[in-house]
């Protein structure tokens, strides 16, 4: 995967994932999935913002020309701008379904996830993309260090 | 003090100014019996000097309110019209229909009191509106006006009744209430107080208990009334206990752990506890309900992550749980007449 590949990657899948999730969270209460207003917005509070500063740098990048270089070892970087979005879409994806289900309309008191539990699991899920994506993202499209991006070379 | 003076003059003024409509009317029948069951229009009516004793009482309050506030605002206040929806209270007409659904001619909930109709601001327009309906003797929106059996001449009243209709025929009027006596030399009529919030049978307390409060009025013992209310119990999936200390005197405690919610839909979860005590004071049984609830959408086993009811969920459980055990204190009685949201007389 190439650099250009990755912003690519980042600027679409942040894309996909703001709306998805927004829309799906805005909905939710009243297609009848367990979960009220407004605990959905606190919800969208929480998983929202990291994916609008993604978006929010690529914005500024697009207005820089000449794009700057940036040094980077192609061999981890497609596992390393996919992996942890991949990850992050799974598991989100398998906590609102396990949170749906959990608490459907017949479901027995007692075996529910409560909506604290369904933010711990976003927030654990969003500590991934803040450890790796996060970092990869300020790479690709932040201002450069001074003097340029240091090389893989350079001590 | 200007308009105290005022307000007084007004009075006075208004009282003698009265001046008389004639009352037509198509549809006449009883309203005072001494059986209710006599007819189905009988209900209440009141006499020509109750009516103006009930004014004077008014005019006291009013003139005490008007009083107050005039001492409060030094700077001229513009005299009202006394009956009209001011400061002083939220007055208003009860004429084309009963506050609350509470059929009286004076008094009650809503404080009905009887005053000429230059006294009220829509007064003349109300009449004209209330004698048209005489005249035509038709149902508009379930009601219709008639004449009282007991009118003359020279005082007619005319009552507001129920009734019902099945496609443009209407049936016999009911449970009637005189809501204007018209004489030929003044016109007088029902006004009430409506804060638009009727004191109904539940009552939420700050704390988020729902009261169910009911008042019958019957020669029978509390023990009567209590197979249904718990058949009501078990039926809402209560587990019940009855302590009855005498006849007279029960209390019936009830309960349900963490469940999906049977009153509200979509998946609610819900523990709650309903006690009722009946208590007999005089010739009614006090029924008093006390409703606990805790909700949650989420399916939790922990009470601590359940919550008080919102006022839209609590208005349900209210709603259910006041017609559930109306519907059970009505079932042990074999003849039942409703007076209002609250009070029944049981036979």
């Amino acid at each position: 995967m190439t650099v250009d590949e990755s912003r690519t990657w980042l600027i679409t899948s942040s894309l996909v994932i703001t709306a998805a999730q927004m829309v799906f969270l805005i909905t939710a209460p009243v297609v009848g999935f367990p979960l009220q207003y407004p605990k959905n917005l606190d919800l969208l509070q929480i998983v929202t913002p990291v994916f609008l500063g993604y978006l929010g740098a690529a914005a500024h990048f697009i207005f820089r020309n000449p794009v700057p270089e940036v040094s980077v070892q192609n061999r981890y970087l497609g596992l390393l701008v996919r992996g942890p979005l991949a990850i992050y879409v799974i598991v989100t994806g398998s906590a609102l379904a396990a949170f749906g289900y959990a608490n459907r309309a017949d479901a027995a008191a007692g075996t529910g996830i409560s909506v604290p539990n369904l933010a711990t699991i976003l927030s654990l899920s969003l500590g991934l993309l803040a450890a790796t994506t996060s970092v990869i993202n300020s790479y690709l499209f932040a201002a450069p260090l001074p003097g340029g991006t240091p090389g893989p070379d350079a001590r | 003090m200007r308009s105290l003076i005022g307000a007084v003059v007004w009075l006075l003024i208004g009282s003698l100014g009265s001046f008389g409509f004639a009352a037509d009317y198509r549809v006449s029948g009883p309203v005072k019996c001494s059986n209710p069951s006599q007819a189905p229009s009988c209900g209440s009516d009141l006499t020509l000097s109750e009516a103006q004793r009930s004014f004077k009482n008014e005019k006291k309050e009013i003139t005490k309110c008007l009083f107050e506030k005039s001492s409060k605002k030094r700077d001229g206040l513009q005299l009202p019209r006394l009956f009209s929806q001011d400061e002083c209270s939220m007055m208003t007409l009860a004429v084309l229909g009963n506050l609350c659904d509470e059929q009286r001619t004076i008094g009650g909930e809503d404080e009905y009191f009887w005053a000429p109709v230059n006294q009220f601001t829509d007064g003349n327009a109300t009449l004209e509106t209330l004698l048209k309906m005489a005249k035509d003797g038709q149902a508009h929106d379930g009601h219709m006006v008639i004449g009282t059996a007991s009118s003359t001449d020279q005082e007619r009243h005319l009552a507001l009744c129920a009734v019902a209709s099945v496609r443009g025929s209407s049936g016999p009027p009911r449970a009637c209430v005189t809501v204007a006596i018209v004489t030929p030399n003044a016109t007088w009529l029902r006004g009430g107080y409506s804060d638009s919030l009727c004191n109904a049978m539940a009552v939420s307390r700050p704390t988020g208990a729902i009261d169910i409060l009911f008042e019958v009025v019957t020669p029978q013992g509390a023990d009567t009334f209590s197979p249904a209310l718990t058949r009501m119990m078990a039926d809402m999936g209560l587990a019940f206990e009855l302590q009855a200390r005498t006849k007279d005197s029960l209390r019936l405690r009830s309960v349900a752990g963490l469940r999906t919610s049977t009153v509200l839909n979509g998946g609610w979860k819900e523990a709650l506890d309903f006690d009722i005590n009946l208590d007999r004071a005089g010739d009614r049984i006090f029924v008093n309900g006390e409703l606990h609830v805790m909700v949650c959408r989420q399916a939790l086993g922990n009470l601590d992550q359940y919550q008080g009811l919102d006022d839209a969920q609590r208005s349900i459980f209210a709603q259910t749980f006041d017609s559930n055990v109306r519907a059970a204190l009505k079932s042990s009685c074999k003849s039942v007449i409703e007076r209002d949201a609250k009070t029944m007389t049981c036979k």
